[in-house]
């Protein structure tokens, strides 16, 4: 018998709405809610033999801590194959689904599966490492959703590959190769130009990048006291780059005490960025970052200065890279208090 | 020719039609004179080098010939070009080169089919060298990515003098060399023409085994899809000079100008620069230009062919968007519904060509776009730049790929590869970049990028 574990949220698992997103990791024998509607279309020797449910703000507020805590209850049923969600367009749902499934590849060894909306940000973030079935964007793709998980569990679960995204109705991985057509570029242009001009159906070649929008946060009030950050992507470090962090391509930040310093002297920091003329902010750093002027505000009783610069080097960076940089710039920088940033871009 | 004194009168509008004949060669070899017999070329290559040689920074020129799957690589490679005469009017082959600038396009023009000229040459002192690799294998697994593994190639190789070989400069930037680095790769480009001319001489007095006529005459049934092709340039020759006032070497960008296809299809556009190796210009792929003949093949059946706008990039965003503007104005003077525009490759070209995409999106008329992809790493989009606009793209494929080159019997060209420090003749992996017109531009090739 093929053993299935199924992962859901607080919502989808019947624990209840936004009020009980805190609810820390619980399990259940047997399918729950949306588990039950997947049990009916799965073969005689497939079975959902426990359900793990937590709620959406403890996985998000916990991050890792949180999924080891999902992935043990997930082992205690001892599953060949793990079902996450559909998790559809949903934010933290989403971001959940491909965390756990990543972590049951990782430390179970084990298949594990997804299903969300191409647009939502677990898919952003996992689907080169996670299989995700594609899925409307809302739960209104329900019955869809179900039917593609029973069609990959019946191949994952079998241990057999998967086939081509197209093939399968999954999301890519997002990663380009290439490849060799039969009509040369050339032809294959005139032909798309052709369908669009007459209203046809025409699929490009090399789908635009799609970034997710940041909406800007409320503007901050300045009668009340409020902290600020220095943040750059300018790769300015101390004096030697004693991180090593790289000129371009980066994969880290780091955080550089400025607390008991009222500007960049040259020479105790440089700027390591390998895709502008660096020369005018390792005579000056403060041309990059403006802590000089920052603190000088700061001595008009404007606002308080957080202690640390964060720093990374944004030249070639990936967008995979850069979007987990800033989410976990950001989250540190809420954990210190801070109410503002800015952000001096190259 | 109306008789002397009177008015020449002609039926209806005058206009440009150009026939080129084509030859088929399916052998090139060596022989005691130069000929064209049932197909074969034969090359009397001592005549050729001596030609070729009269050249003050030339020490020595060496021609080889190489067919599909010989065991050879072909490195440091300046340009390709396809051999052509022109035979109505003679004497206006590559005009502004071998000849004073001509007016080219219409007439009869001679063409040796199935096989090219390549020019090799080792850069000297002087020389920008940051994307001067080029390579193509005749055989083995990466022999696929050029086009020119297909071709039987004439190879004439350039040695430079020891003065030039001697002579210390460093190039200033990444594009301009010394004036005796840009004198010495002018040499090596006009030997490569003169020679394609040599070869076609062969021709004249015979019979073509086919005649294409490019004539742009409005099609006599109404209605199809009027479609305008915006042909952004690198850094290429237009009769000569560098055209028209490319952006990134000849300073501020000249104003986009509309040209007739067969002007370029004619021996008036050749290659100026070298550019990254998959992108180059080519002579070989401007006169076989991939655009205009699948435009033209199509012109009057199921799209109204209306010309071609060049265009190439601004330095600055005031001079991108008065690029862009007036790029967009000719095409909708020339009546267009419909536009393929072709990105040249690089960083500033991205952002005037889909400025254009932008412009014409926004006026209505439909855009679909050539580009070729820079991925170097799992997860990196691979644009320099893009607008929403830009919904309809052939991908001409990813040139950060890399790809394995096997060891091959004979490397032509050198000694030494430039960047890459392996042996030339060895097994080594490099990026698709370095593989002679690989992901040109016009859509020459059949490859592309793909998601998976």
């Amino acid at each position: 018998m093929i053993r299935i574990v199924h992962y859901l949220n607080q919502f989808f698992g019947g624990v209840g709405g936004e009020d009980r997103a805190g609810t820390g990791p619980v399990s259940k024998p047997g399918p729950v809610g949306t588990g039950r509607g997947l049990d009916r279309l799965l073969e005689d020797d497939e079975r959902i033999v426990g359900t793990v449910i937590c709620g959406d703000n403890y996985m998000a507020e916990r991050g890792d801590a949180a999924v080891d805590e999902v992935i043990d209850r997930i082992a205690e049923f001892e599953p060949h194959i793990v079902v996450a969600g559909p998790g559809f367009g949903s934010g933290r749902y989403g971001l959940a689904c491909g965390a756990v499934c990543k972590a049951v590849a990782d430390r179970l060894g084990i298949p594990a599966v997804t299903g969300l909306h191409a647009d939502s940000p677990g898919a952003a973030e996992y689907r080169a490492s996670v299989p995700i079935l594609s899925t409307a964007e809302t739960a209104a793709g329900m019955g869809a959703a179900l039917q593609g998980f029973a069609r990959l569990i019946a191949k994952l679960g079998r241990g057999r590959r998967l086939g081509t995204a197209q093939e399968e109705g999954t999301l890519t991985k997002g990663f380009r190769r290439n490849t060799f057509e039969t009509a040369r570029g050339s032809t294959r242009a005139i032909e798309m130009l052709l369908a669009k001009m007459r209203g046809e159906r025409y699929e490009t070649e090399w789908p635009l990048p799609r970034y997710g929008r940041a909406e800007p946060a409320e503007p901050i009030v300045e009668s009340k006291p409020f902290r600020l950050a220095l943040v750059t992507e300018a790769g300015i470090v101390p004096d030697g780059n004693p991180d090593r962090l790289p000129s371009g391509w980066a994969t880290q930040w780091y955080a550089y005490p400025i607390h008991d310093r009222d500007g960049f002297a040259e020479g105790e920091f440089e700027s390591v960025h390998g895709g502008i003329d660096t020369s005018f902010a390792n005579l000056d750093p403060d041309r990059q970052v403006p802590l000089d002027a920052a603190r000088s505000l700061e001595e008009q009783g404007r606002f308080t200065l957080h202690g640390d610069l964060l720093s990374t080097t944004g030249n070639m960076g990936t967008l995979r890279n850069m979007t987990r940089i800033g989410t976990e710039m950001g989250r540190s920088l809420m954990a210190d208090g801070v109410h503002a940033v800015i952000v001096g871009s190259t | 020719m109306g008789a002397e004194g009177s008015v020449n009168v002609s039926p209806g509008p005058v206009r440009q039609v150009l026939d080129i004949g084509a030859f088929q060669v399916n052998e090139v070899k060596e022989g005691s004179a130069t000929e064209l017999t049932d197909g074969v070329l034969t090359i009397d290559i001592d005549a050729l080098e001596e030609i070729l040689s009269d050249d003050p920074n030339f020490a020595a020129v060496s021609v080889n010939i190489v067919r599909p799957g010989d065991p050879v690589r072909v490195i440091n490679a300046i340009d390709a070009v396809e051999p052509r005469i022109k035979v109505d009017p003679v004497g206006a082959d590559f005009s502004g080169l071998l000849t004073g600038p001509r007016p080219v396009g219409s007439g009869a023009t001679y063409a040796l089919k199935g096989v090219s000229v390549v020019e090799t040459a080792h850069p000297v002192p002087g020389e920008p060298r940051y994307w001067r690799e080029a390579i193509f294998d005749m055989a083995g697994p990466a022999a696929r990515y050029s086009p020119f593994s297909e071709l039987i190639n004439v190879v004439v190789s350039c040695e430079p003098t020891r003065s030039l070989l001697e002579s210390g400069d460093r190039p200033t930037n990444v594009f301009e060399g010394t004036p005796e680095a840009v004198e010495y790769n002018r040499s090596v480009r006009l030997a490569g023409l003169k020679a394609a001319r040599y070869l076609a001489s062969t021709t004249l007095g015979q019979t073509p085994d086919r005649v294409d006529t490019f004539d742009l005459a409005p099609s006599p049934t109404r209605d199809l899809p009027p479609v305008v092709y915006l042909y952004q340039l690198a850094i290429p020759f237009l009769h000569g000079e560098i055209a028209p006032g490319a952006g990134a070497i000849g300073g501020a960008a000249h104003l986009p100008t509309p040209i007739h296809p067969n002007e370029l299809l004619d021996g008036a556009l050749v290659c100026g620069w070298n550019a990254i190796a998959c992108m180059r210009e080519l002579t070989y792929t401007v006169q076989n230009h991939a655009i205009i003949e699948d435009l033209y093949a199509r012109h009057g059946k199921d799209l109204d062919f209306r010309g071609v706008v060049l265009f190439t990039n601004g330095d600055t965003r005031a001079a991108k968007e008065r690029l862009a503007n007036h790029a967009s104005n000719l095409a909708i003077m020339m009546g267009a519904e419909g536009a393929l525009i072709n990105y040249a490759g690089g960083g500033h070209p991205a952002v005037d060509a889909m400025m254009i995409c932008r412009n014409l999106e926004r006026r209505g008329v439909a855009t679909t776009m050539l580009s070729m992809e820079m991925a170097a790493n799992p997860g990196e989009s691979g644009f320099v730049h893009f607008v929403p606009e830009a919904d309809a793209i052939v991908s001409t494929g990813n040139y950060e790929e890399t790809v394995l080159f096997e060891p091959v019997e004979r490397v032509i060209g050198g000694e030494r590869l430039i960047k890459i420090e392996d042996d030339p003749a060895g097994a080594f992996e490099a990026p698709l970049a370095v593989v002679l017109a690989s992901t040109h531009q016009f859509g020459h090739t059949r490859i592309r990028g793909e998601e998976y």
